[in-house]
């Protein structure tokens, strides 16, 4: 017993076990979500991370530890948005085209983002930690833990509900747009890519290749104009 | 990849000291973006460039990255175990926040493109 506590030790302070761990983990819902014909409800980000949390806490593993070991993959959010710029170059006429509609879609959909939360923490009286924090909640994940630094929020609080925007946005997405009657494929993957940043980009890639390139495009533009509006939405909330 | 990935870095690289020397909020990674976007519409014009920068390695490691992003936000994610507490406390306007503002984010952009898309129409290709 002392030798297997002993290993457990070992394995659990390095990072091979919490990277293999993620990995596998994820490419099981991965292959879960293939199976149910990608239904959005299976979410491979989702259950990764109730599933990965869930060993956390019975294993009494704090989340540093694991967050350590992990860092890898986390690292790569960073070059995963600069690589975007590969669909958005290969799909560069469609974009162009459809420019006026991208900017105004933009602009209004940034700003109903961050005015409804702050109409939402009102309604709520929300702690005003949580409601600066939540204001980058559309921004890629990278991107916003930046900017919610910068205006003195809590950056891995703002990473949760970043990360969880995005599941919901990617599990609601098909379902909300088919109701709403919304059948052109830029303005589906421009509003998913705005709202639900990469996990959404994510999820509009299984759907369609031009639909993932319009999220992609709306989450690098809404990653920029988050960076902008944020600063300027908290000092308004703050005073 | 080895390739790629550097190419993919040092636009992120530049992006970081670029955000950093002019203080503009504008984030390094997109700040990426936009230059390797700039490369890829000069690479196949410049003849002179190394045999390796045109190669399609490149391209390769950007379509795994974006292939694979949804992973590489569970670590982060992951966090939520480590605020329960205050999420607890304020579950329900959290909830709000992350379901219902969501809902309201893609009805609100996906309205608004479609209407501007119909003033300013396009030709056809993107529609279904």
């Amino acid at each position: 017993m002392t030798t297997m506590d002993g290993l457990w030790t070992h394995l659990s302070g390095g990072a091979l076990f919490w990277l293999t761990l993620t990995l596998v983990v994820y490419t099981v819902a991965d292959r879960l979500s293939l199976l149910v014909q990608r239904n959005p409800l299976a979410n491979p980000v989702l259950h990764s991370v109730w599933v990965i949390g869930t060993i956390l806490m019975l294993s009494g593993t704090p989340y540093q530890t694991y967050f350590d070991g992990a860092y890898f993959i986390h690292f790569l959010l960073g070059p995963a948005t600069v690589a975007l710029a590969l669909p958005l170059y290969e799909n560069r006429r469609v974009v162009l085209r459809s420019l006026v509609p991208i900017v105004v879609a933009l602009i209004v959909g940034s700003v109903t983002t961050i005015g409804s939360v702050i109409i939402c923490a009102v309604l709520f009286d929300l702690p005003a930690m949580i409601t600066i924090s939540s204001l980058p909640k559309s921004a890629t994940s990278g991107v916003a833990m930046g900017i919610s630094q910068s205006v003195g929020g809590d950056a891995s609080l703002t990473a949760i509900i970043v990360v969880a925007t995005g599941i919901a946005g990617a599990v609601m997405a098909t379902p909300l747009l088919n109701l709403l009657r919304i059948t052109d494929r830029r303005a589906r993957g421009f509003a998913v890519g705005l709202a639900a940043h990469g996990v959404g980009t994510a999820r509009a890639f299984q759907v369609h290749p031009l639909t993932g390139t319009f999220a992609g495009v709306a989450m690098s533009l809404n990653g920029l104009m988050t960076a902008i509006l944020v600063p300027l939405a908290a000092s308004l909330i703050g005073g | 990849m080895v390739v790629g990935l550097a190419v993919v870095l040092l636009c992120q690289l530049v992006g970081e000291i670029f955000a950093y020397l002019t203080h503009l909020p504008i984030p390094a990674a997109v700040v990426g973006l936009v230059l390797l976007f700039g490369f890829f519409l000069v690479r196949d014009r410049w003849e002179w460039l190394p045999f390796s920068l045109r190669s399609e390695e490149i391209d390769k490691t950007c379509e795994t990255l974006v292939q694979q992003m949804a992973l590489l936000f569970v670590p982060a994610g992951v966090g939520i175990v480590q605020r329960l507490g205050i999420l607890q406390a304020n579950v329900l306007g959290v909830l709000a926040i992350i379901v219902v503002t969501t809902a309201i984010s893609i009805t609100v952009t996906a309205f608004t493109f479609r209407l501007v898309s119909r003033w300013f129409p396009a030709p056809a290709e993107g529609q279904e």
